[in-house]
């Protein structure tokens, strides 16, 4: 489904784009008009508060891009470091009372860099590997992750690491790979438990099961399917593999565009195939953020726009099906096996300011029985994965993350739960690193409906 | 700006510590008033007293203007940066130094924003009461500066009441440590008259603020109004009646719409003109009481609905859609003008519908949202600075407003200060000799006017009266010491 | 022409007599009628370089030193009366020379009550209050003094008239002038016209009084009411007198009845329960308790020496402690207001020049925040009744020397020169 011009390999030479030229293109002006600079979203910016730069803020970003537009300042190295600093937690959003669109703005502002910058060659090359090669396709997927955990196994890692430089990092950052049998792939329907006498038929699931997810935490996604199977909904599982919304970040927007393409199309002929609207949901947070704006992605898109509206408009993560479920006393929760101490929730930026779900993780936890919570001060605030910027810049990352091992440690929990791969990853990283007695999981691994009979 | 300066300056501050050139100066150009804009020679980000004082005498032997800088929330223009100058920015000092519960009191690093020293100190059942609607951002550094006010002000006062100790970066590099506090220091009152001087006297590093006792009992009631009127006239009769809530806020119906589209969406009823949030605090029974008489007074002028926070979610709900109103209000409008305006309670009906009628008259859209208890109007004049003929009536209408409010009896700011934005209104309201007092105290702390020159005080007005002590007073005085 | 004459020309001759004050003799006093009279006063002392100590109704004299040199005093008693009260706004605005009591009477009529609550309100002007820095005695309830001046009006040395500030209880236009004069006892300038907040007269008063054994015991109590959270305007412990051998505690209380009427059992019950034999007050029997109170900090006619000590409340037990090894063998009575750590502290007997000098030596010593008001003249020649020079003195004399650079307004009455 994918043209052989998308595949292609990046050129030797870089485009010669002249970086000042053009800024317009950089920035969508109109938006930028909305922010009133009134300034509260600066201190919920976690590279402000690291830097204490305004360039580095929400406000000072915004400033920027709008300077470009004005042509009033270059989009410089200067100005291209600032943008590739920001995390796109998007915490600024919540605290906009102008509703400004940043994370938007920001992802059309790096495509506009990416285009305009010269790379080495090396960098493009390992680009073009990850997002055109990788990230699509599972079977290369597949054969990553088998090479990561052989090497692991075998102590390669640890060997040649150092030798690989950038990558080596990013593959010691890593957790340990499971077992194969533990990163198989979900059968494509998943039929749900149901009651003689359930008077309504839980509505039918269209789950992503994403890239890394079943490569890094198969178990996750299995814990979902049976959790939300057990609550009588019947999940089918897609085939389509990345979301984009790594891509959209990171400035390359047309072959998210692509991916967003092939996965509402999925969802189309599913649908048709059901007779039924299938509710898209993940239980990735990034990825849930991400399938909400497939409606503005596609929104020129003649073919494929409507359906991409009619899809983000459906999205659910996975919490919000069975936290109403626990409110009504429709679903009880058995008392898990694998927790032991006080457990402590960490909103994933995706899931409380890209999708403004905050309490339905937090009833679920509630409803475990016997389970003891600790608050984390400042949980909304990013732990510095952000996708894949804690692989790009390690520093940075680690820097952002600090704070909250601090806050983690002083906490007392034993247990930290989360529900996204990239922070789960950056958990288990800085909490070896500090080498302290933590557990991190995902929500789903704890949630274990009743089984009804 | 002189290349061995700035290595003397990166060697004292670090290579974080400065922003010397580039884009990366360009969002410091303006504050919360973004009409106003200059580019700063140079940013610095000190984090310690210490490195604040010594960048400072490195710019006084350079002779360069320095313009104090907390968030940038401000809304007068009063961390603009001048002509020539370097912006130090606080953003680097958010230590929280010291919590002291049992003498209710906190010391912390200027750049500590003001919710999170509320933060710190309600383990212990306590608060920092001034409440600036930018509290979530702005700098306890910032709010000594401008002497910021917020809803809260109108029972516990201005920043003012609140600080107990200060540190101050004097112009030439001096550290005046003030720190202790004391009740009545013995000596002239430099700390209260430094709170509120916008940054042109020193650069404040530290702050010992007064933390007060989280009330026993605390109530918020909206009232819905059919009209500004109404609204108004209950908050002229409860002063009147010399009842004490502890805040009392107006929000009219363009403002109220804002508000219910942004994330503060409160709960205001969309199509209310007017509502009124009255919150009283006290003990179960000091609240009960002023309760009954402030609600005999809402309905009495004609309030067509009552509502009681039924708990603290909802009663935060209500207050962050107040204190978002400002920021929301960019949904409405691609450029606000924000006046600061006070006047005597017993006007405000008056005044309030004054301004509606000044900016009918105009054909300019108004959203009005003010601190009503305290009598300090923020009449938001929507419009958009690309249509030159509307920035024209908008001066206009702000120029005439300010006019009518100082007839009244009333002033130009009641917490944001004057800045850049309000010079022009300080010859309305102070006399020439008024204006050349305020000078020779700014001369006695910053002989050189390099702090923050051209802000607070009409250029014109200091340029006349350069005062300098005079040389034979010591003699003199000396020579009466000798006689007795 | 001599002084007198030519102070007699502004003023007429029913507006000067002499003044048997400070400064080695008597001199001259003037009392000009209205504003413009006071600038002609002054312009003579600024163009002939004589020095004016500005006063009230001279009530708070002995609270400076003796200046170093002054020509003639220059007093607001004839510039009185209230220009404007706003009952619906809660704010008044009088002339520097109108006496406390006068302004208690003129906004009583309008539901309010006056701050500063002040001792012996008859005797002293809101000019001298302001100029001193003198806070109430419901400090506790309202804060002090500087904290309610909204705006003034002040003659600086050449006779320039100026504002700042306003007549509104909110207001941060231009530099806060009058908090840098607020307890400047005219080193600065002379106030002519004062703005003030107004506090609503509360419904009702009550007063609570009990015993306890010890300064300790009497301290904690004050503590323990506080942590009660009543509406308490002042909490007193007073040290024993001839006809007690214990401390007293007392209590005002004010505010809407109803509430009183609660507090008051609230009180009751809470002692009772620890066996406190108490006796409580309420109305006019309240009120003139506590005037008896307050009067009792400066009763001048009586020729007391007296002095005010005052640290942050967190130093409270520390100052306690050093209240015994400065007032040792002394016949000190101590009047102590725990919740805001000011004390002040009578010697019913007279002095001597060596008793004094030594308890002024160790409060020195003790590094603690202290006032002599009335102090033996043999101390305030010398120089430094308000303590040893606090940080920032050089400022202080900058600020001086900008705003009077021909120092027409007497130095050396103020600390360390000023």
């Amino acid at each position: 489904m994918s043209t052989g011009k998308e595949f292609a390999p990046p050129d030797a030479t870089p485009p010669q784009a002249d970086p000042i030229a053009h800024a317009r293109d950089l920035v969508d002006y109109a938006a930028s008009l909305d922010c009133i600079h009134c300034g509260l979203c600066i201190s919920s910016c976690p590279t402000y508060r690291i830097s204490g730069r305004e360039s580095a803020s929400p406000r000072g970003r915004i400033h920027l891009m709008r300077a470009a537009a004005e042509s009033r300042v270059e989009a410089d190295a200067d100005f291209a470091e600032e943008m590739d600093y920001c995390l796109v937690c998007r915490n600024c959003e919540s605290v906009c009372p102008a509703g400004v669109q940043f994370g938007r703005m920001m992802e059309l502002t790096r495509d506009g860099l990416e285009s305009r910058r010269q790379r080495k060659l090396s960098a493009r090359l390992a680009r073009w590997l990850g997002f055109r090669i990788v990230l699509p396709s599972r079977l290369a997927l597949r054969l990553v992750g088998t090479l990561t955990r052989l090497m692991q196994v075998t102590g390669l890692a640890r060997m040649f690491a150092p030798a690989l430089g950038a990558a080596g990092r990013a593959l010691q950052s890593l957790p340990a790979l499971p077992p194969a049998r533990e990163r198989a792939l979900l059968p494509a329907r998943n039929r749900g438990l149901r009651n003689t006498g359930d008077s309504d038929a839980r509505p039918a699931l269209f789950m992503l099961e994403g890239c890394a997810q079943p490569e890094l935490f198969g178990h996750v996604n299995r814990s979902t399917v049976d959790a939300l199977c057990a609550a009588g909904h019947d999940v089918h599982v897609a085939r389509a593999v990345c979301c984009g919304a790594l891509h959209a970040h990171n400035g390359e927007l047309d072959q998210a565009r692509q991916l967003a393409r092939i996965y509402v199309q999925e969802w189309v002929r599913s649908c048709a195939a059901e007779g039924a609207e299938l509710i898209p949901i993940t239980n990735a947070s990034g990825c849930g953020a991400h399938l909400r704006e497939y409606g503005e992605l596609l929104a020129g898109d003649a073919q494929c726009g409507a359906d991409a509206a009619r899809f983000s408009a459906l999205v659910r993560d996975w919490s919000e099906l069975l936290s109403p479920r626990i409110a009504d006393g429709s679903l009880k929760l058995t008392a898990p096996t694998n927790v032991s101490g006080p457990v402590a929730w960490d909103d994933p930026c995706h899931l409380c300011h890209g999708q403004g779900v905050r309490e339905d993780p937090r009833v679920l936890l509630k409803a475990i029985p016997g389970l003891e919570q600790v608050e984390l001060h400042d949980s909304e605030s990013c732990c510095g994965s952000a996708g894949i910027y804690s692989l790009l810049r390690p520093a940075d990352g680690a820097a952002i993350l600090a704070p909250k091992l601090e806050t983690l440690a002083n906490s007392g929990a034993r247990t930290l739960v989360t529900s996204n791969p990239g922070c789960q990853m950056q958990w288990l990283a800085g909490i070896r690193s500090k080498g302290m007695d933590v557990r991190v999981v995902h929500l789903a691994e704890l949630v274990q409906p009743t089984q009804r009979t | 700006m002189d290349a061995a300066l700035i290595a003397a300056l990166r060697n004292v501050l670090g290579e974080a510590g400065l922003v010397g050139s580039g884009s990366r100066l360009v969002p410091y150009e303006s504050d919360g008033l973004a009409m106003l804009r200059h580019t700063p020679e140079m940013v610095l980000l000190p984090r310690t007293t210490a490195e604040a004082a010594h960048s400072m005498r490195l710019l006084a032997e350079a002779g360069v203007p320095v313009v104090g800088r907390g968030a940038g929330t401000g809304l007068s223009g009063g961390a603009t940066p001048v002509e020539g100058g370097v912006v130090i920015s606080l953003a680097r000092m958010r230590d929280v130094l010291e919590v002291d519960p049992a003498g209710r009191l906190a010391r912390v690093q200027a750049g500590v924003v003001n919710a999170d020293l509320t933060r710190a100190a309600a383990p212990h059942g306590l608060f920092y009461a001034p409440d600036p609607s930018s509290q979530m951002a702005c700098t306890i550094g910032g709010n000594v500066a401008e002497n910021s006010g917020g809803p809260h002000c109108f029972m516990h006062g201005s920043t003012t009441r609140h600080i107990l100790g200060l540190v101050i970066v004097c112009a030439d590099g001096e550290v005046l440590d003030l720190s202790e506090p004391q009740p009545d220091p013995s000596g002239y009152d430099l700390i209260g008259s430094f709170v509120g001087s916008e940054g042109t006297l020193g650069l404040v590093t530290e702050v010992t603020v007064k933390l007060t006792r989280v009330p026993p009992v605390t109530e918020t009631l909206l009232a819905v109004f059919p009209g500004l009127d109404g609204a108004c006239d209950s908050v002229s009769d409860m002063i009147a009646a010399r009842l004490e809530p502890s805040a009392l806020e107006i929000l009219d119906r363009l403002t109220i719409q804002a508000v219910e589209a942004s994330v503060f969406a409160a709960g205001y009823p969309k199509t209310a003109e007017a509502v009124l949030l009255v919150e009283l605090e006290g003990s179960a029974l000091e609240v009960d009481v002023t309760s009954k008489d402030v609600l005999a007074i809402l309905e009495q002028r004609g309030a067509i609905e009552l509502r009681k926070a039924r708990d603290p979610l909802e009663r935060r709900k209500l207050w962050a859609g107040r204190k978002g109103a400002f920021g929301a209000m960019g949904r409405i409008a691609p450029d606000l003008y924000v006046a600061d305006a006070v006047v005597p309670r017993t006007k405000l009906r008056r005044m309030v519908a004054r301004t509606a009628e000044i900016c009918r008259e105009r054909n300019l859209r108004l959203a009005t949202v003010f601190h009503a208890g305290d009598g300090n109007l923020h009449p938001n004049i929507c419009y958009d600075r690309r249509d030159l003929d509307e920035v024209k009536r908008v001066l206009e209408a702000g120029r005439m407003i300010l006019q009518e409010c100082i007839a009244a009896g009333g002033s130009l700011t009641g917490e944001h200060g004057v800045g850049l934005e309000k010079l022009e209104g300080m010859d309305m309201l102070f006399k020439q000799a008024d204006l050349a007092t305020m000078c020779r105290m700014r001369d006695a702390w910053d002989p050189e006017r390099r702090m923050n020159p051209g802000k607070l005080l009409p250029v014109r007005a200091c340029r006349e009266v350069r005062t300098n002590p005079l040389p034979g007073v010591e003699a003199r005085d000396a020579a009466a010491g000798a006689e007795s | 022409m001599d002084l007198h004459a030519q102070l007699t020309q502004v003023v007429g001759p029913g507006e000067l007599d002499m003044w048997d004050g400070d400064a080695g003799g008597n001199l001259p006093r003037v009392a000009p009628n209205n504003i413009d009279e006071a600038v002609e006063c002054l312009r003579l002392a600024h163009s002939n370089g004589l020095a004016v100590i500005p006063e009230g109704l001279g009530s708070r004299r002995t609270w400076t030193h003796q200046p170093k040199r002054a020509d003639f005093v220059l007093s607001t008693r004839n510039m009185r009366g209230v220009l404007s009260y706003e009952p619906g706004d809660g704010t008044l605005s009088a002339l520097a020379g109108t006496t406390c009591a006068e302004l208690e009477q003129c906004v009583a009529l309008g539901g309010h009550r006056l701050t500063p609550d002040l001792p012996r309100p008859q005797a002293g002007t809101i000019g001298g209050a302001v100029a001193s820095g003198h806070s109430g005695f419901d400090r506790l309830r309202v804060g002090p003094l500087r904290h309610h001046i909204l705006g003034v009006r002040a003659l600086l040395g050449d006779g320039t008239l100026a504002k700042s500030g306003g007549q509104l209880v909110k207001n941060v236009t231009g530099y806060d002038m009058h908090r840098l004069y607020c307890g400047s006892f005219g080193s600065l300038c002379l106030l002519v016209e004062i703005n003030l907040r107004l506090f609503p007269a509360p419904e009702e008063w009550a007063a609570v009084e009990f015993h306890a054994e010890s300064r300790a015991q009497a301290a904690q109590a004050a503590l323990d009411l506080e942590e009660m959270r009543l509406p308490l305007d002042a909490v007193l412990i007073q040290s024993p007198t001839d006809t007690s051998v214990r401390w007293t505690v007392l209590a005002f209380l004010s505010g809407r009845r109803a509430v009183i009427d609660v507090e008051c059992d609230r009180v009751h019950s809470s002692l009772s329960d620890s066996n406190v034999k108490l006796e409580m007050q309420r109305g006019t029997e309240a009120r003139s308790k506590r005037e008896q109170c307050r009067d009792l900090e400066w009763d001048e006619q009586a020729g007391w020496a007296h002095l005010r000590l005052g640290v942050h409340p967190t130093g409270l037990p520390a100052l306690l402690e050093q209240l015994d090894t400065c007032f040792a063998g002394s016949v000190a009575q101590f009047s102590i207001q725990p919740l805001i750590a000011e004390v002040q502290v009578r010697f019913e007997e007279p002095l001597t020049d060596t008793q004094a000098v030594a308890v002024h030596d160790r409060l020195l010593a003790s590094g603690l925040n202290f006032h002599w008001r009335a102090a033996p003249d043999s101390l305030r020649s010398q120089g430094d009744i308000f303590g040893s020079a606090p940080t920032g003195i050089a400022l202080m004399q900058r600020l001086q020397s900008t705003l009077d650079p021909q120092s027409v307004f007497a130095r050396g009455r103020y600390l360390t020169g000023l």
